[in-house]
């Protein structure tokens, strides 16, 4: 009776695709119950009624491959993901590798260390440029003890210094 | 370290093309869309959330729309959909004339030269090729059906007065022809008291078979 056979239903994210002898108007999807023409002539052998819609996929992601067939969103999503994941590696590696080993600010108070140069400046302990500790802390100077080899004056605080080793 | 994080809404086509667009009063391109929330770490969606619902957009005027606009036909549609339904009725009712014959076939591709979304050259041998395909009054009702929820009554009204006029006018009127008008009336949601009236009123502006129309 009908050249133009009902196309089979179609799959999630498939476009509809007409035979080429099929005049279809515009907007023709029998998703949506639009009958074919039974005058039309039979599509041809194995004819695929249904493809994917390459216009299907995420739009305004920050990666480039946004428009991905349905079909194969799944491995686009999973590549995605682990090209964030890499990303996040790539810096955040680093980053902590960095935050780990930096060196701490010196602590200036009682036990720290400081450099004998004219500059002295606060190092760590293990440094060998350690040359004097802070023994105690005190007002003012005559506090410090008489084996003392000098101290520090910061504000109203004075360091009273001990030779390391 | 400073952590940069924040919410996203993505879009995910669903899939694209032609609808009326009752912005644009016209056929236009669509994106049917739906929305989901992410977390982002640095600008990068990286755990999807929640799903914030799908909707059609207008790629002509970005309006946006309840997936209920993807229902209407777009104009193209409906004009092809009235030409098939019009030569699934016509071609119908002249295949339930008797004797058939060249008078039939002159009524019936006239009637459909002139009807809507029928092309103008529509001659006997469209006529002969639609009796072969639109065979049975269901069948050829199941071509109307689309119409029922695209037309407006006075269409509808209008498409069956056109059809009653045929079979008014082509010989051999019996039970088949009536049955047909009915099951006609029926695909187009129009009720039966509805189709009588319509008949009544062609009737009475038809002349008998065989004069001039």
């Amino acid at each position: 009776m009908s050249g133009a056979p009902a196309p089979a239903p179609a799959p999630a994210g498939a476009r509809f695709n007409p035979p080429p002898s099929w005049p279809v108007p515009t907007g023709f999807d029998p998703r949506r119950g639009h009958l074919a023409d039974p005058t039309w002539p039979a599509p041809p052998e194995g004819w695929n009624f249904w493809v994917a819609d390459p216009t299907v996929g995420r739009e305004g992601a920050t990666l480039p491959s946004t428009r991905l067939p349905r079909g194969k969103l799944e491995a686009g999503e999973r590549r995605r993901l682990a090209l964030v994941l890499a990303g996040l590696l790539v810096v955040g590696v680093p980053l902590v590798w960095w935050a780990v080993t930096s060196e701490e600010p010196v602590a200036e108070g009682v036990g720290s260390c400081w450099t004998g140069d004219e500059w002295a400046e606060p190092v760590s302990c293990d440094s060998s440029e350690a040359v004097y500790t802070v023994e105690e802390e005190v007002t003012s100077p005559e506090q410090c003890s008489q084996s003392s080899p000098g101290y520090f004056e910061e504000g109203g605080t004075v360091l009273c210094l001990r030779k390391i080793g | 370290m400073i952590l940069i994080w924040g919410w996203r809404a993505l879009r995910y086509v669903l899939g694209t093309g032609e609808f009326f667009c009752p912005q644009c009063g016209t056929d236009s391109p669509y994106q049917h869309l739906r929305q989901r929330r992410w977390f982002t770490l640095f600008f990068i969606p990286v755990i999807p959330l929640e799903h914030l619902g799908s909707f059609v957009e207008c790629q002509r005027c970005r309006s946006a729309f309840t997936e209920a606009v993807l229902g209407a036909p777009t104009l193209g549609l409906l004009e092809y959909h009235q030409g098939l339904a019009n030569r699934a009725a016509v071609a119908h009712l002249a295949s339930l004339a008797r004797p058939m014959g060249p008078a039939v076939e002159d009524v019936a591709a006239s009637a459909l030269a002139s009807a809507p979304g029928v092309r103008p050259d529509y001659d006997r041998n469209a006529l002969h090729a639609d009796i072969r395909v639109f065979t049975g009054t269901d069948a050829s009702a199941a071509y109307l059906r689309p119409l029922a929820g695209a037309m407006t009554v006075e269409g509808r009204e209008a498409f069956l007065r056109r059809a009653a006029h045929v079979a008014a006018t082509l010989p051999g009127k019996g039970p088949d022809m009536d049955r047909a008008l009915e099951s006609y009336a029926l695909a187009l949601d129009i009720s039966q008291a509805h189709l009588l009236g319509i008949r009544q009123s062609v009737l009475e502006s038809t002349p008998a078979p065989g004069n001039d129309l």
